[in-house]
């Protein structure tokens, strides 16, 4: 297997850290345990400090959980993304939608942060 | 000219290899970080395309063959398949890049993989030969003159 996940769930947000490479091969199967793992959660950071490549199948990962995180009102976040990930994120205008952080730390922190926002103002 | 060949099966655990080649070839060839990048991400893009679609959905399976050949200012990668035609040049990818200014909801899935494949190289050609699909990958080293530059720019608006 060319990529592996390990995942966290904690007070309402997905913690996932993704290591190798994400592409046509590994990405359905990655999606599948996102999705399955984001439970009853509302948000989700990704930790890719560990991805080096990610094709077109990990866009539509990140287009269909960023998606599902929408329905939920919460937010996804990206820690560490690699120049490489992140100039095709860019070009394809994918970037504006996640946050993005360069630590899980501070990923947890702000997205609690915005979480505690929008209840406030719903 | 150096010239190497490599032989995988049609189903997807041929993507690292076909990667590890296009890496070490690369290397070999003096590209930067950037255009390895590029070139890997394209070849990846439609082999994919080529298992998942070409072979796997109409139920067949073969061969794919994979030539790197090296020269003085690039590196040509082909996928040769026996999978029935297909041009990846028929997509429309402008109108997947309309999508870029799209929220994500709003977006279709689909074509990406091609837009990525058609931009990223200095070049790219399909031909349909003796029941062979060719796609052919050319990456052009950036050092070398502005004027390869200057195309690549064009490769990415147009």
């Amino acid at each position: 297997m060319s990529c592996s996940v390990s995942i966290d769930l904690h007070e309402e947000i997905l913690t996932a850290a993704i290591r190798g490479k994400i592409d046509g091969q590994s990405a359905p199967g990655l999606q599948l345990q996102l999705l399955e793992g984001l439970g009853s959660a509302a948000s989700a950071v990704l930790d890719v400090q560990g991805v080096s490549y990610m094709s077109s199948a990990g866009f539509r990962m990140l287009l269909l959980l960023h998606r599902e995180i929408t329905t939920r009102h919460g937010r996804t976040a990206m820690v560490g993304l690699s120049e490489d990930v992140r100039d095709t994120m860019e070009m394809t205008g994918f970037l504006d939608f996640f946050l993005l952080f360069d630590s899980v730390e501070e990923a947890l922190t702000q997205v609690r942060h915005h979480a505690n926002l929008d209840a406030a103002t719903r | 000219m150096n010239m190497r060949t490599l032989i995988v099966p049609s189903d997807l655990s041929s993507l690292d290899l076909v990667a590890d080649l296009v890496l070490e070839e690369a290397r070999e060839a003096g590209l930067d970080q950037r255009e390895t990048y590029q070139l890997r991400l394209a070849v990846d893009e439609i082999l994919t395309n080529i298992i998942n679609y070409g072979y796997l959905a109409n139920g067949l399976s073969g061969q794919i063959h994979v030539h790197a050949e090296r020269y003085d200012e690039s590196l040509v990668i082909t996928l040769e398949d026996t999978s029935p035609p297909y041009d990846p040049c028929q997509r429309d990818t402008a109108r997947v890049a309309e999508d870029f200014d799209k929220p994500l909801e709003e977006r279709q899935i689909g074509g990406l993989g091609i837009y990525f494949a058609l931009q990223a190289v200095s070049e790219f050609r399909y031909e349909y030969r003796d029941g062979r699909n060719r796609n052919i990958f050319i990456m052009r080293r950036s050092r070398l003159t502005s004027s390869t530059t200057s195309d690549q720019q064009d490769v990415v608006h147009s």
